[in-house]
């Protein structure tokens, strides 16, 4: 028998947190996100002004065996006309009678607010984890993104979810030949366009103050048509530039600008952190944050964060300038691979780009859509 | 000029074959250019006639690239 129950105590926030810990924790392919974070999360109810959250557990036979979390965007509701609930931090036994007891509550808990629709496995805004692995299971997952066993499509598609959208995910590596003219045409790119690269000689506390702005509204104003994205509120801005600040590495984060200094362009990658973080169970020890440090002074893989162009721009050849840093990445220093996380699959024009470098499409996720109402 | 920039264009898109291409081939949708080819195409052009553009131009057909180096150069 399954018992399903939202998060209240302390006690709940510690098993919803940890579930996932114990359920993956011979699972090399696993990367835990951080546990103060989702202690943060979990501490503060997930309600904002721009949406509202539940988290369930399941227990059978007295044992937690699975948990969800359930979020209702309101933000994307009131652009999208939608009344959508959407779901996330999903993870559950291989039990079909566990995983729907929790795709319930979460479209119970929908239902009672007017939802229509629930979706997922998708967050509060298009930077969290999101998205559901149906194929590459045995490839590393960076610390971005949300490993999950390979039953675990089965049980949400024998609940009567279909596909909403894909994303495709690649493993880039320095091309096979020099691409000599891709060099060449990054200068010519920058000066047809009257753009030049920001200087970055500075503290990088500065450098990411002095072009946080252009960034952000650069991000919305080329992430706002794709799926499942909302804008970014200032306090998730400058909660995430908390997250981020002790990874980003300046190196890895360009920015493009106009004549103005105004951001037109940006590149933003991290250092893979999957193996300083790997058995860490998301607890930055003292030696997990050596291995961090590690990890961030010499990389071996680097995980591309966010690429964007503004739409005046694009079709110009100014990814032209992004794509060559990304090259010398792969070919100067220690970084081997480059790993592109999630690109929409409709998103062709992104993908055209891997051509540029010896690519493998080594994974894929999905977001599920079902009918409430 | 047609043929030195045929020329140009199987510089740029290796195993192009010169001869199926005339003056209306489009350059996007015929040819599969995207934006790093044109400005590939843009710079040899520079080089092989001699000239600078002032700024990126994306040109959709081969005539449209003849039609401007005859009125540039």
């Amino acid at each position: 028998m399954v018992e399903v129950r939202q998060v209240k105590t302390k006690k709940d926030i510690k098993e919803f947190i940890e579930f996932p810990l114990r359920l993956y924790k011979k699972c090399p392919y696993f990367i835990p996100p951080l546990y103060g974070d989702e202690k943060k999360l979990l501490t503060s109810g997930g309600n904002t002004k721009y949406a509202e959250s539940a988290f369930f557990l399941a227990l059978k036979d007295g044992k937690t065996a699975g948990r969800l979390h359930a979020i209702i965007q309101k933000q994307y509701n009131e652009l999208h006309s939608t009344t959508q609930v959407r779901f996330t931090r999903f993870d559950s036994i291989d039990d079909k009678e566990v995983a729907h007891a929790l795709f319930k509550a979460a479209e119970d808990w929908g239902k009672a607010r007017n939802m229509k629709q629930i979706v997922g496995p998708l967050g509060f805004s298009d930077l969290d984890r999101e998205g559901m692995l149906v194929e590459g299971f045995e490839e590393d997952s960076t610390f971005e993104e949300q490993y999950n066993f390979p039953y675990y499509p089965q049980l949400v598609e024998a609940y009567g979810f279909k596909k909403d959208a894909d994303w495709l995910e690649y493993e880039l590596r320095a091309p096979k030949e020099e691409n000599k003219t891709l060099a060449r045409i990054t200068k010519r790119s920058l000066e047809m366009n009257k753009l030049h690269v920001a200087s970055s000689n500075m503290s990088k506390r500065r450098y990411i103050a002095k072009y946080r702005d252009g960034f952000f509204d650069c991000l919305d104003e080329c992430y706002r048509k794709l799926y499942g994205t909302v804008p970014i509120t200032r306090e998730a801005q400058d909660e995430l530039i908390d997250q981020f600040l002790l990874i980003v590495n300046k190196k890895y984060l360009v920015f493009i600008c106009d004549e103005n200094d105004r951001v037109v362009g940006f590149g933003l990658c991290f250092p893979g952190l999957s193996d300083a973080l790997r058995y860490s169970k998301g607890k930055l020890t003292p030696l997990t944050l050596l291995k961090i440090l590690r990890v961030v002074r010499k990389p071996k893989v680097i995980d591309l964060g966010l690429v964007a162009v503004r739409p005046e721009y694009q079709r110009k050849a100014v990814n032209a300038v992004l794509l060559e840093g990304m090259i010398k990445m792969l070919t100067e220093g220690t970084v081997e691979k480059c790993e592109t996380n999630l690109n929409l699959e409709t998103n062709t024009a992104v993908q055209a780009q891997w051509k540029y470098f010896s690519s493998r499409q080594h994974k894929r996720r999905r977001s599920y859509i079902k009918e409430i109402g | 000029m047609l043929d030195k920039i045929k020329e140009i264009i199987a510089v740029i898109l290796p195993g192009t074959d010169k001869d199926t291409l005339t003056e209306n081939t489009r350059l996007f949708e015929d040819l599969q250019f995207d934006s790093i080819s044109m400005m590939m195409l843009l710079t040899e052009l520079e080089e092989g006639f001699g000239f600078r553009f002032n700024q990126f131009v994306g040109f959709e057909t081969i005539g449209d690239i003849t039609g401007y180096l005859e009125c540039r150069i």
